[in-house]
């Protein structure tokens, strides 16, 4: 097993702890494929959400920060349309989608 | 004697609404069902709020890929959520539950969807409920067209199956030993350059109208099992022929001499592979001793295959074929809703971290807890 | 089985008397004491008549050469499991054109009436009188795996083993049905002939499936290593059983998209 030597961390700033604390829920809960080769540790600081990524070169790194990323974009636009929206009755124009 | 369904229901309220997410394959779909309390019968049918859905369409000659896929459900699953909501005139408060395909699919696309089931469920305080793609197509097809007890013939790009039910699980007693019947139409279909639009399976459909001559194919039938892939093999190496610039051997019809053409190849492709479903479908009803046939899964729509078995059953006394159109038949957000509204009544609920979803998730592993015939 | 069918047997079959048995998935089967060619009162013995229709839903060139291989192949497999001593309905006469097997009669009425399968004993004793794992049934299951076994070690595969493909009589058990047979010595082909039954049996069995499947299994053992057959069968059974393994894992692995 190589040493996963690489490592980086990013933070995630989000409009509140509990929002944070959501994103880090949602994401914690998926294992990592190859644990051997990568490490991704999720930890919430106030309204930051702190990915760390250990890995064994920066290409393992790479492709995981832009799959987070991704998950990162969906959670947010959860957050924008629906946080506190739940008594409220979306309406939309009838456009096909 | 009949399962209670409403032990966990909240007091005071007559009826269920779930929501229901589906993303397993290229197709996204949103669904919301009603449930009223009590047992569902031809009275008390579930309602349809809201079933939407956006398929995402590779170009032709070209398969869809994970990767693609996922991107397209992630760009679009909560523009599609707010439209459902919207469609179906409900609010997060009036939801019971948010149910998601738990598998089996396609890694990426399946866990971009649960992402957003699981933020939504954390911020409108909802519990999830994981559920099998199979089981929901089941379940949808049964109160779709109320049939109590059938044979279900399960035909999707990703599994071929001929299921029936017993002791609270659907069993498996016939299945493809290879490749799925709808991967083998699409993998065809990239042979010969059809477009993936609307589905390639459906212009496959309509070319095969117009076939004349019968090409002999394998026919490959194993006990209740069936093997597609020497058949796939073989229509492509005649596929291969008939545009092969070297102008080589061109397939001509035994008894005609007339050259054969690509709507000929759709047409026997189709002969062949329909032939056998509806076989290992009849020995299946005969091992049972049942008579009601239900096809479910995107090549039930097929109005061959439809046809095909009608006239299966109707050698078989009292027998009857149940199908449903493409709203249902095809992957939905809505058979999600309500096979996950199902589990949900009788407290199967997927705790957060029991969410992760996988690819690999057989029909009979669930606990059909709902049931008790 | 709908009338159209049985009135389409009596055209072909003038001046026999039957009694329907059983209407399978691609054959009908009845019951008669008539020989087809002996004329003797004296006899009582009874007789199967299978007869496969044409079935509409396929395209009439499929129909033709699946009917006429199916009967042709059935009636040779007969012969053959007559040849090797592996128990077996006997073939009278065929009429491979139309599709009609005449053979011996094997089995017998169950106390609830219906014919006596495996399938129909083991849920006989599950409702009636549930006793199903008795020392009888294992026996019996015992049996049928032996016979299997015999089966395999003359390089022949049934292609549909089920608990209905199995007939019970005093004797013991007795193979039936051989229009999906074919004639292999590949370890795959008796593994993945095995794995129909074990799936078969699982869905059709379910509460004690896990029991007659290792019976059964334990039979299909004692068959390759009772001598009977060349030294290398106890080899052979160690090779299909890791095959079993693998076909089992492929089946496992099979349903990845939905």
């Amino acid at each position: 097993m190589s040493e996963l030597s690489h490592r980086l961390s990013i933070s995630i700033p989000f409009e509140n702890d509990k929002q944070a604390s959501m994103a880090r829920k949602t994401m914690a809960v998926d294992p990592v494929l190859k644990s051997n080769e990568l490490l991704i540790k999720f930890n919430q600081e106030e309204n930051k959400l702190i990915c760390q990524f250990m890995g064994t070169s920066d290409r393992v790194i790479r492709v995981a920060i832009s799959n987070v990323i991704d998950n990162v974009k969906t959670i947010i636009e959860c957050f924008d349309e629906f946080d506190g929206k739940d008594d409220v009755q979306f309406e939309e124009k009838q456009e096909t989608i | 004697m009949t399962v209670d369904l409403d032990k966990y229901a909240k007091p005071g309220k007559s009826y269920y609404i779930a929501l229901g997410l589906e993303g397993s394959a290229n197709k996204l779909g949103v669904g919301i069902i009603k449930h009223k309390l009590g047992q569902l019968s031809d009275s008390n049918r579930a309602e349809v709020l809201a079933n939407i859905r956006d398929t995402y369409v590779s170009p032709p000659g070209e398969g869809f890929l994970p990767r693609d896929t996922a991107r397209h459900h992630r760009n679009w699953v909560v523009r599609l959520i707010k439209k459902a909501l919207s469609v179906a005139g409900v609010k997060g408060t009036d939801l019971d539950c948010i149910c998601f395909t738990q598998g089996p699919g396609m890694g990426a696309p399946l866990q971009s969807v649960v992402i957003a089931a699981r933020t939504l469920s954390q911020l409108w305080n909802l519990p999830l409920v994981g559920v099998n793609h199979c089981v929901g197509h089941i379940e949808m097809g049964r109160e779709i067209t109320r049939s109590e007890n059938p044979v279900v013939l399960y035909v999707s790009g990703g599994n071929t199956q001929v299921i029936a039910y017993s002791k609270q699980r659907y069993r498996i007693f016939g299945e493809t030993l290879d490749i799925a019947v709808g991967n083998c139409l699409d993998r065809f279909a990239r042979t010969l350059r059809i477009p993936n639009d609307p589905a390639p399976g459906y212009n496959i459909e309509q070319m095969a109208k117009k076939g004349k001559h019968y090409v002999p194919l394998p026919y490959t039938v194993k006990g209740m099992d069936l093997s597609m892939s020497g058949i796939l093999a073989n229509i492509e190496s005649l596929a291969a022929d008939m545009f092969s610039s070297k102008g080589g051997k061109k397939a001509v019809d035994e008894e005609t001499g007339e050259l054969i053409t690509p709507e000929d190849l759709c047409f026997s492709l189709q002969e062949t592979l329909f032939s056998m479903l509806v076989e290992i479908t009849e020995r299946a009803l005969a091992h049972v001793q049942s008579n009601q046939v239900l096809i479910v899964g995107g090549v039930g729509s097929n109005e061959r295959l439809q046809e095909m078995m009608g006239l299966m059953v109707r050698d078989r006394k009292n027998g009857s074929v149940y199908s449903t159109d493409e709203r249902f038949c095809i992957d939905n957000g809505i058979m999600i809703a309500h096979a996950g509204l199902l589990g949900y009544r009788m407290g199967q609920i997927t705790p957060l971290d029991n969410t992760v979803c996988t690819q690999r998730f057989r029909t009979d592993e669930v606990f059909v807890e709902w049931r008790d015939d | 089985m709908t009338d159209r069918l049985v009135d389409e047997a009596k055209l072909l079959l003038r001046n026999v008397s039957f009694q329907i048995v059983s209407q399978g998935a691609e054959a009908l089967v009845f019951k008669t004491n008539i020989h087809p060619y002996f004329n003797d009162d004296q006899d009582e013995s009874s007789y199967i008549i299978k007869y496969r229709p044409r079935k509409p839903y396929r395209h009439p060139k499929i129909d033709k050469s699946i009917t006429k291989s199916r009967t042709i192949g059935e009636v040779k497999f007969m012969f053959k499991l007559a040849k090797a001593g592996i128990r077996a309905p006997r073939v009278v006469s065929t009429d491979y054109f139309n599709g009609i097997i005449w053979m011996e009669h094997i089995g017998y009425s169950l106390p609830d009436g219906k014919e006596s399968t495996l399938k129909n004993w083991l849920w006989y004793l599950e409702k009636v009188r549930g006793e199903s794992l008795s020392e009888e049934v294992q026996r019996i299951c015992v049996e049928v795996g032996y016979l299997i076994g015999d089966l395999h070690l003359n390089d022949m595969i049934h292609g549909d083993l089920t608990s209905s493909n199995i007939m019970l009589d005093k004797k013991g058990p007795a193979l039936i049905d051989f229009g999906l047979s074919s004639y292999s010595a590949l370890p795959e082909d008796k593994a993945v002939d095995l794995y129909v039954l074990e799936r078969a049996m699982n869905s059709t069995h379910a509460d004690y499936a896990s029991e007659y499947n290792s019976w059964l299994l334990k039979g299909y053992e004692k068959a390759h290593s009772d001598g009977h057959y060349s030294k290398q069968a106890n080899k052979s059974f160690v090779e299909i059983i890791k095959r079993l393994e693998d076909v089992r894992l492929r089946g496992r692995k099979r349903s990845m998209i939905g």
